[in-house]
């Protein structure tokens, strides 16, 4: 059973950290917000969804990603991790009070995005739900690379070989009228996202991507859940 | 409270633990000697469910070690180099958050800072903070809650005497109330004076095992006498054969005094390094 105390005694950890590792604050949501609002004084930029998609690609791989990984990949290096489990830690504890923060923050910037780049969003809450389950998704799947890592290092090793199939596909879905390609996007944990950015006004929640992006983010939480107990043991 | 039955525990062809067993009562100091490389900190991953053995069962509360919960490790502390800390957090906000998590007041840091001459060094940086001053945070972290079981990892292993002195008092005050404390050392006089049962083990394997004193009795020998010739060399010999040494150039003749630590030499016939 989660009691409120633990959960409230996690996220008073977590936000004590972050105040402590101001680097990490400004990696995961300083440099993206930063850099768009660069990009954005560029001239003929307002209005081009092609720079929103870019943005979102952004947040997804560094404030709903590297963020995370970084964070429990030090975790892990340092013992705080093991000792958090040691001490009665329950997995849904621990998930809830590392994954708030870069969530808050992902989706605080994803809102941004369209405004600042003067986008027109045809429905919102279309917008809302894709990127609610692409930043869910990025950050169950980095917490489970951070889980899963040695060290800071690896961990980001892993985020950066994300990064590059989540840069590269869209370019190639527009490289490309390969059925098969196109298929594998579709089912791929950037097919919603690609697919909204392609179809824009004319998207529908209801479609092959939804179901994939669901799916993953379910079988994320369960590769979480393995990670968690994983870390219980000592591996070497 | 904790029983450690024919534990085999071997790591790439190198054997941590064979066959090790022992008990632990219920509110009892139960001290583990060994020196290093023997398997101290070993057994108490396998008691806290962190490795796995090759054979043999552990159990503590009750349960096999393998099964404890998130809910039973809230009743367990645990000390060892397996514990980590949040480095660029302070002292006081590393031990603050353990107190926040189990819902104890923060008088009880307070008060155990005190205790341990940390209260001045409280808002200092967990990284910026000396080996021995670690530990004690460590250990403050650990006792917390006042668990019902308690592991140490060699608690004192980098403190002066004065400062092992009161962690002997707050060790003795725990045990008062009922704590359970499964310690590691390799000070065996230490372990002489707080542990109720002591199990001393080289090269993991058990060599000795019960209360110091009866050990001690155990290998007390009145029959025996310790010759300290100006060389500097020391003999022990039995009583009646004092008379073939006295023409020789002798500083000191007396009773054999029996330690613990005298005992594991005569055991081991190895000096334990420090
Ligand atoms: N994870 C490990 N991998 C390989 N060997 C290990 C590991 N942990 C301990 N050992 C070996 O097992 C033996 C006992 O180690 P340990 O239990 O740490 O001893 P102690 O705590 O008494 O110093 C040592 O020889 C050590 O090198
Ligand atoms: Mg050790």
């Amino acid at each position: 059973m989660i009691k409120l105390n633990r959960l409230k005694s996690l996220i008073w950890l977590r936000w004590q950290y972050l105040m402590s590792n101001k680097g990490l604050l400004y990696i995961g949501i300083g440099m993206p917000i930063g850099e768009m609002a660069l990009l954005s004084l560029i001239p003929n930029i307002h209005g081009n969804a092609g720079f929103l998609s870019f943005s979102l690609n952004f947040v997804y791989s560094i404030t709903s990603g590297s963020f995370i990984s970084l964070m429990i990949g030090e975790e892990k290096e340092k013992k705080n991790l093991r000792t958090l489990i040691l001490s009665g830690v329950k997995m849904k504890e621990y998930t809830f009070s590392v994954i708030i923060f870069p969530f808050i923050f992902s989706i605080i910037s994803c809102i941004y995005f369209p405004l600042l780049f003067g986008v027109h969003i045809s429905s919102w809450p279309v917008y809302i739900f894709i990127i609610v389950s692409e930043c869910l998704f990025f950050i169950l799947a980095n917490l489970s690379i951070g889980l899963f890592s040695k060290n800071q290092v690896q961990a980001s090793l892993f985020t950066l070989i994300i990064f590059i199939f989540v840069t590269l596909l869209p370019i190639l879905l527009e490289l490309t009228s390969n059925e098969l390609i196109k298929n594998i996007i579709e089912w791929s944990f950037i097919g919603i996202n690609t697919k909204y950015f392609i179809e824009l006004e004319k998207f529908q929640i209801s479609n092959i991507s939804t179901i994939s992006i669901l799916l993953w983010i379910f079988g994320m939480s369960i590769l979480t859940r393995y990670a968690f107990a994983w870390n219980r043991k000592e591996h070497n | 409270m904790i029983k450690f039955k024919n534990i085999t525990k071997e790591f790439k062809e190198k054997k941590a633990l064979s066959n090790v067993s022992f008990n632990v009562n219920e509110g009892d100091i139960f001290g583990f000697l060994g020196p290093s490389g023997s398997g101290k900190t070993t057994t108490i991953n396998i008691l806290t469910g962190q490795i796995l053995q090759d054979s043999g069962q552990a159990f503590i509360l009750g349960k096999n070690s393998t099964d404890i919960s998130s809910d039973d490790l809230l009743s367990i502390g645990i000390m060892s180099d397996t514990v980590g800390f949040y480095e660029k957090m302070s002292l006081y906000k590393n031990l603050e958050f353990f107190a926040k998590f189990h819902n104890i007041p923060n008088e009880i840091i307070d008060d155990l800072l005190k205790k341990l001459d940390l209260f001045e060094d409280k808002e200092k940086k967990a990284e910026n903070l000396s080996t021995g001053m670690k530990q004690r945070m460590l250990l403050i972290r650990a006792i917390l809650h006042t668990p019902k079981i308690l592991f140490l990892d060699e608690p004192t292993s980098g403190l002066d005497p004065t400062l092992s002195l009161k962690v002997h008092q707050i060790l003795f005050h725990l045990k008062n109330k009922g704590v359970t404390i499964f310690l590691t050392t390799h000070d065996m006089n230490e372990a002489t004076k707080l542990c109720d049962n002591i199990a001393l083990l080289y090269q993991g394997e058990i060599i000795e095992y019960g209360a110091p004193k009866d050990i001690i009795n155990k290998y007390a020998d009145d029959n025996k006498v310790v010759i300290t010739f100006q060389n500097g060399k020391e003999i022990t010999i039995p009583k009646e054969e004092t008379a073939n040494y006295l023409g020789e150039f002798i500083t000191s003749i007396h009773s054999l005094e029996t330690s613990l630590e005298s005992i594991f030499i005569q055991l081991t016939g190895k000096k334990e390094e420090k």
